[in-house]
């Protein structure tokens, strides 16, 4: 090498070569070119959850004429508003964006290109990372826009000071709830993303995952608490919430973040192995 | 861990691939083994169903063989050494809602060089559409931004599925430039597919063909020319030289062709006036590529 290739100048190669960091922006540049898979596969939740919130603290006003008494503590309001990672409508949406960032390959026969470039295992690690990346965004909005409508609803509650009270250790539980939030959420980008590759489509990893979201939700109904110790990740994550907002006491809520944290690595570990594998002979 | 011969761009040693399982079972590669030597331009012919493109995704890491083995400029293939390779392979396939300077840009940073794209743009002529979006690109478009998709790293060697698919005349020919360019002046080594074999028969060095996953033919393309030369003779008593060459000639064109080796016909036209038949014309005919085409991958069904 070092000889002029192509018209164009010297090479300048990293000999190790593994361009990670060219992965990552390369994904989320395309992520960014695509608005509408950006929007209401990663930011849609947060958005439509604080419009929900407004909507019905503007339909209350309208009803009675004042506020209603909300949560005095905002992060504890904001640990709560996490729970929104286990609603099925928000994780429906949430797969669909994690499925479409792995379908694009395969939809525009595009793995040609990035496999002898890139290698595959890095490939995968780049797109998995740019859907936490845009989840955890997500959870962020949802914090920040729960504790600002909180903010400004006290503030038009009180007519004074904006600041509603802080108690301590609600940082804790802010952060507990974020990482209950963020490990469900990246299981299910796990299983998501795994079920595209197996099934090289989109609509075959929705389907399956929106369909088990709806039967866990009607099975934790109808059976409440007693469902907690299947080692499903929906049941796993609500179980962990409930827990956390009940004190945090005793080993159990760990034991839940066990179940998400073996979910998330087995359907990771199970992608990566298929991937490794996958004849992209039509991809 | 070396493989295969170093002077070779890329080896290719008994590489067996098998579709599908049981009845449905297809064989697209039967133990090929092939040299593409560096600094020439490879021609890679068959009938659709040879193996020519799961050979070319083997090469590019997109399928794994059964059997056997490639190497890359004497590497077993793998990440490291398929970053020697530029490819193109099959259909151009990009990102429509990017634009070409961002696809360039993009494989720029994947491969970690520091390859200014607008020079590429320039070079594979698509320097007017720089930013505009794949997505109004005409598949000849497409087909430039692939190549220069494929030069983008600098690559010491490149593999191009059908380069000029979707382009017009021009752009045909321009593309054959370009192609004969980087071989001549960049000394990059050159493997193609093409259906077109007048193409083939212009621009490259050395082909193989492929049947059935099995190596038909291959060598110097005048090599390949030269060896199934026939001779024909314009004589005065064709019917007698039918006759005493029963299996080895044919009557043709106002005379006959004879299936000799160069070496045997000085011996020959002293046979036939020795038997006191007047030569009018004696001359070799060369097939065209076609022709060699034609016959070796009509061989089984004949």
């Amino acid at each position: 090498m070092g000889q002029t290739r192509s018209g164009v100048g010297v090479p300048v190669r990293n000999p190790k070569g593994y361009p990670v960091n060219a992965l990552f922006s390369t994904e989320l540049l395309k992520l960014q070119r695509q608005p509408g898979v950006l929007f209401w596969g990663f930011l849609s939740v947060p958005a439509t959850a604080l419009a929900f919130k407004i909507a019905l603290e503007g339909f209350f006003f309208l009803r009675s004429g004042n506020f209603p008494q909300g949560q005095t503590d905002i992060l504890l309001s904001a640990a709560q508003s996490l729970g929104i990672a286990g609603n099925p409508i928000a994780q429906l949406l949430y797969v669909i964006g994690v499925s479409s960032v792995f379908y694009v390959e395969y939809r525009f026969l595009a793995w040609r290109n990035l496999v002898p470039r890139a290698g595959r295992f890095p490939l995968l690690a780049a797109k998995f990372a740019v859907c936490l990346l845009w989840m955890v965004i997500g959870l962020v909005l949802t914090v920040v826009g729960d504790m600002i409508l909180n903010t400004a609803l006290n503030f038009l509650r009180d007519g004074t000071s904006g600041r509603a009270p802080i108690q301590a250790g609600s940082i804790l539980v802010l952060s507990a709830a974020f990482a209950i939030a963020f490990l469900e959420l990246a299981s299910l980008a796990a299983i998501a993303a795994t079920l595209t590759i197996i099934f090289r489509s989109m609509i075959a990893a929705v389907v399956p995952v929106f369909l088990v979201g709806i039967a866990c939700s009607i099975l934790q109904a109808y059976f409440g608490a007693a469902i907690a110790s299947v080692p499903m990740p929906s049941f796993a994550a609500d179980a962990a919430r409930a827990w956390l907002f009940a004190g945090a006491e005793g080993p159990y809520g760990i034991a839940r973040f066990g179940t998400l944290l073996a979910w998330l690595l087995a359907a990771a570990t199970a992608g990566s192995l298929i991937f490794w594998r996958q004849p992209l002979n039509t991809e | 861990m070396s493989n295969g011969d170093e002077k070779d761009a890329i080896t290719v040693s008994g590489v067996e691939k098998t579709f599908g399982w049981g009845g449905r079972a297809f064989k697209a590669l039967d133990g090929l083994s092939l040299g593409i030597p560096q600094g020439c331009v490879y021609g890679l012919l068959g009938p659709n169903g040879a193996g020519k493109s799961t050979l070319l995704r083997i090469i590019a890491g997109l399928v794994r063989p059964d059997r056997g083995s490639i190497s890359i400029f004497g590497q077993d293939a793998c990440r490291e050494s398929r970053r020697r390779l530029g490819m193109l392979i099959e259909a151009p396939a990009f990102y429509p809602f990017l634009t070409a300077r961002e696809h360039l840009e993009m494989f720029a940073r994947m491969s970690d060089t520091s390859t200014m794209v607008e020079p590429i743009l320039r070079r594979v002529g698509i320097g007017y559409a720089a930013d505009k979006r794949v997505a109004a690109f005409s598949l000849g478009m497409k087909q430039r931004l692939g190549i220069g998709c494929a030069l983008v790293a600098h690559p010491d060697a490149i593999v191009l599925d059908e380069p000029t698919n979707g382009l017009d005349p021009d752009g045909i020919l321009e593309m054959r430039s370009l192609i004969v360019d980087l071989a001549q002046r960049d000394g990059i080594t050159v493997l193609l597919s093409s259906h077109l074999l007048d193409e083939v028969e212009r621009i490259c060095d050395r082909v193989a063909i492929l049947r059935n996953g099995r190596m038909a033919a291959q060598g110097g393309v005048a090599e390949l020319l030269d060896s199934q030369a026939r001779f024909w003779l314009n004589v005065d008593l064709p019917q007698a030289v039918l006759e005493s060459l029963p299996s080895r000639a044919d009557a043709g064109d106002g005379g006959v062709y004879v299936h000799i080796g160069r070496d045997e016909a000085p011996e020959l036209i002293r046979t036939l006036a020795n038997a006191n038949i007047r030569i009018f014309e004696a001359k070799w005919v060369k097939p065209d590529l076609e022709s060699v085409f034609l016959s070796e991958t009509r061989r089984d069904i004949q």
